[in-house]
């Protein structure tokens, strides 16, 4: 039985040692070590970002939440006419419950806000925060459960989407974790000056659409999120990020319309889905999914009312006021749209985290 | 609580430990506990119908001893019409009742009958066709019934086997709950080798290749030509890793304890025909089949007509056994269509095979030579008469004539060129048999027959949407190289026997070696998230 024992215990040691040490050094969703230097993929967001905010509970006074496309909000642009000091929270599929989880830990520590910037997705209301990712598993509040998450890391297994991904250590994606919390497509961006042309290629995919409804609870969720606020003092504005109108159009435009009216109940949104002037021209894109700096800037410059910068029919304020003018008119411009442009539309699938 | 979970290694620490410090004749009781627990961790009301089983069973079968032959066929017809009755209404409602409905649809009728919301216990034909094996033994007098209550339930609900089998036989598996099981520190070595095998299979080949696979069968249509080809070929290593993988650690587990279980696979991809692969292919469930229904049927003793329609009638209820949908039945089908076409051509094909080898062994080395440098030469002269060869062409125009120097040269060699030519007619059946396999098998992992004919109808279009597949190189490679390893291993145990008897031999530093290697290997290249294992939906 002891040899037996022994053995079981030596061949573990033995197999584990070097995944630990694999880990350790690579530390792929940088949580182990956190040295910019050993950053090479998109990291755990969820996790670093909020542990920022957590060490330093006074250096910024509002938040910009978001999905990865927010990251593209510019926040010097946003600091400079507001006075505040914005930090970029977008996280990878974000999604509101993301938001409310991480504002609960925020104000547990301290955290100063002033003001939320929140963006959301119509895919928002369909899918839910992928937490069986090591990459969108949520930062740990207590030390127990850091501790439990922490092994977890150090025990991760090969993964090779990391040879795949976009490089976030400078030389695809620069990454400002540390300061704005913005990043910027540095490859990109300059492939799409040096080589427009080349530009189509990115979208010359099916549009996938998901089709199913999380409406209910991610409206509990934002008005949670907003009691929160209005608890703590905290002013919020919300939106929606425009997406690419070729996958926009491929949506079920009765299912944004429920969602538009039940949202406009909670709170005042901006929608900056529609105008085919930003959306529809591919070159406001980086890919399918993230809009360029550029339309970040619009958004910003619509938003906080900073006049010329941005199309006059580039994002709406939606109010319960408006909301049934709204809707009508933003489907009968759907309708009219969807016909301009050219669909490849896959039918629609199931959330891949729900 | 899968196999692949820390539930599990908690579970069955504790399970072996407690078994190895009980007494013999209390060890029945906690396994009966242990099984239960196991099934109720899914639902709490998955008991009821194992109850019901066992209970139906384990009385008939006491009630048919002794009785006239027409009671006990009564009896056995009971016990099958009340266990099928219930594997029916859960399992196939559902899908007669949609079924039904398309089919009014199809005239115009209406058909208002609603569908039922019912619990699928996992394992339910599993347990149910072992249950059967049983009442139609005694009926046939093949064993006699077993008394003690306790430890037929624990035949029934052994979780080892309970979820995903083998299909235990009651003659095999029943006698060794009786049996005093030592602690034997070899064969306890041999069941966690046997475990930590299965983690492999399951972990690193079939859920790997799964996280590429999946994307195609979710979505063909978003795909075209190459990933979907790709996946008809990957899947049927998928489907066998992920089974044999759970069948290897149910068997370990039980070994560890001290009983054997069945051999359900026995390296089908390296099997020479369809009738050759299905014998090593799920063997306790076409076992089953072979002898409670196509033996009864009449099996290789009447017409060959019938033969051939029994035959369609085992596979297609095969099919059907593994899941409510027409993919299934449809899969089912086509492997039994394509055994009554393999029997039926079994004489023309031997004799044109026989013929294209022997022609190909006849012909003299310098003929393989004169090939060779007509293929170069091509590559060279045709472009000069004006005729364009694209470089697929001519990539395969050189490989060919390398092709053709290396049998030349082999060809001289008259001893190996007779094992070259006859591994050749080998790899030819295998490889046929396993293309056969691997495309019937599109329409086991796709949700509609739509699906699958789409799939079948463009894996040799253009290709769409490569991206899944070749744009993460290193995944690809890995899929590759966890396939080539399972084949190897495959190889080895076809050809040179038990894997585990061959490393026995080696120095103890090797052993241990490649057992660290083993582990490392499930630790670091296996995908990780508990996927659910496929048999365990039938």
């Amino acid at each position: 039985m002891k040899r037996l024992i022994g053995k079981i215990i030596l061949i573990a040691l033995v197999s584990a040692a070097p995944v630990a040490l694999y880990n350790y050094y690579v530390d792929q969703y940088f949580v182990l070590r956190q040295e910019v230097k050993s950053m090479r993929v998109l990291p755990n967001e969820r996790w670093v970002k909020t542990e920022y905010l957590v060490r330093n509970p006074a250096k910024y006074d509002s938040i910009v939440f978001s999905s990865s496309r927010g990251s593209q909000i510019p926040i010097e642009f946003i600091n400079q006419h507001t006075g505040r000091r914005y930090y970029n929270m977008s996280v990878m599929a974000g999604v509101p419950s993301d938001y409310l989880a991480i504002m609960k830990i925020l104000l547990r520590n301290k955290v100063v806000i002033k003001h939320l910037l929140i963006g959301l997705d119509y895919y928002s209301f369909q899918g839910a925060t992928p937490a069986q990712f090591y990459r969108g598993i949520m930062y740990p509040d207590k030390q127990t459960d850091r501790f439990k998450e922490y092994c977890k890391y150090l025990f991760l297994p090969f993964d090779t989407t990391m040879f795949n991904e976009l490089r976030f250590d400078g030389s695809d994606v620069e990454y400002d974790i540390f300061g704005t919390g913005e990043y910027h497509f540095v490859k990109r961006e300059k492939s799409i000056a040096e080589h427009p042309e080349q530009h189509a290629a990115r979208f010359n995919f099916p549009t996938m659409t998901v089709c199913d409804d999380r409406l209910a609870r991610t409206m509990d969720e934002i008005k949670q999120l907003l009691a929160i606020c209005k608890a703590n003092g905290i002013e919020t504005t919300f939106f929606i990020n425009p997406e690419y109108a070729p996958s926009y159009y491929c949506d079920n435009i009765d299912f944004l319309n429920k969602i538009r009216r039940l949202f406009a109940e909670i709170t005042d949104f901006w929608d900056f889905n529609g105008s085919l002037a930003v959306t529809g021209n591919m070159y406001n894109y980086v890919d399918l999914i993230h809009y360029r700096k550029l339309v970040g800037r619009m958004m910003i410059a619509r938003i906080f009312n900073v006049p010329g910068m941005a199309p006059a029919d580039f994002g709406r304020i939606v109010t319960g006021e408006n909301i049934t003018a709204f809707i009508a008119e933003s489907t009968r411009e759907f309708y009219i749209n969807k016909k301009k442009i050219k669909l490849n539309c896959l039918p629609c699938r199931q959330a891949i985290w729900k | 609580m899968l196999f692949n979970t820390y539930q599990f290694f908690v579970f069955i620490l504790a399970v072996i430990g407690i078994f190895f410090i009980l007494p013999q004749r209390f060890r029945w009781i906690l396994l009966l506990a242990a099984s239960y627990f196991y099934y109720m961790y899914w639902d709490p009301r998955y008991a009821i119908l194992i109850f019901t089983t066992t209970v139906v069973v384990y009385g008939t079968a006491l009630l048919m001893e002794g009785r006239p032959e027409r009671t006990k066929k009564l009896l056995v017809a009971a016990s099958v019409i009340i266990n099928l009755s219930i594997l029916a209404t859960i399992k196939y409602f559902n899908f007669i009742n949609d079924s039904l409905k398309d089919l009014f649809a199809l005239f115009g009728a209406s058909y208002t009958v609603p569908a039922m919301s019912i619990l699928m216990p996992i394992g339910i034909s599993f347990y149910t066709f072992q249950a059967l094996s049983y009442t139609i033994d005694i009926y046939r007098g093949t064993r006699k019934p077993e008394r003690h209550f306790g430890i037929f339930a624990l035949y029934v609900s052994f979780f080892p086997v309970l979820l995903c089998g083998p299909i235990e036989r009651s003659t095999t598996l029943l006698p060794q709950f009786y049996r005093e099981m030592e602690f034997d520190y070899q064969r306890i070595t041999d069941g966690l080798k046997l475990v930590a095998w299965g983690y492999f299979q399951k972990m690193v080949v079939a859920d790997r290749l799964a996280l590429y696979i999946s994307q195609v069968q979710a979505m063909p249509q978003a795909f075209s030509g190459l990933p979907i080809l790709a996946a008809i070929y990957l899947y049927p290593f998928q489907v066998l890793c992920d089974f044999s993988g759970y069948t290897d650690m149910a068997i370990g587990v039980a070994l560890i304890m001290g009983y054997k279980l069945t051999e359900n696979f026995r390296q089908p991809f390296l099997a020479l025909s369809l009738g050759d692969m299905w014998r090593r292919w799920h063997i306790s469930l076409i076992s089953w089949f072979r002898d409670y229904l196509y033996i009864p049927l009449g099996g290789n003793r009447v017409p060959r007509w019938r033969q051939y329609l029994n035959l369609m009638i085992i596979f297609t209820l095969s099919g059907l056994w593994h899941g409510a949908q027409w993919t299934f039945v449809l899969w089912g089908s086509l492997n039994g269509l394509f055994i009554i076409i393999s029997r039926m051509t079994e004489k023309p094909r031997g004799w044109i095979r026989e013929h294209i080898f022997r022609g190909i062994g006849g012909m003299p080395a310098p003929a393989y030579f004169t090939l060779a440098a007509a293929l170069v030469a091509a590559v060279f002269l045709l472009p000069m008469a004006g005729i364009r060869m694209g470089m697929g062409a001519r990539v395969a125009a050189g490989a060919g004539s390398l092709a053709m120097i290396a049998v030349g040269v082999v060809r001289t060699r008259g001893e190996v060129y007779g094992r070259f030519t006859a591994g050749l007619k080998q790899f030819w059946m295998m490889a046929a048999t396993f293309h056969l396999f691997a495309y019937s098998g599109v329409f086991f992992g796709v949700k509609s027959v739509k699906d699958g004919w789409y799939m079948l109808s463009h894996a040799f279009a253009p290709s769409v949407n490569t991206d899944p597949l070749l744009d993460d190189t290193m995944q690809f490679l890995l899929m590759i190289a966890v396939v080539a390893v399972f084949m190897i291993t495959q190889y080895i145990k076809e050809y040179r026997g038990s894997i585990r008897d061959l490393i026995r031999t080696k120095p103890a530093w090797v052993r241990l070696s490649l057992y660290c290697l083993l582990c490392f290997g499930v630790l670091f290249f296996g995908v990780r998230g508990a996927a659910q294992f496929i048999y365990f939906r039938f």
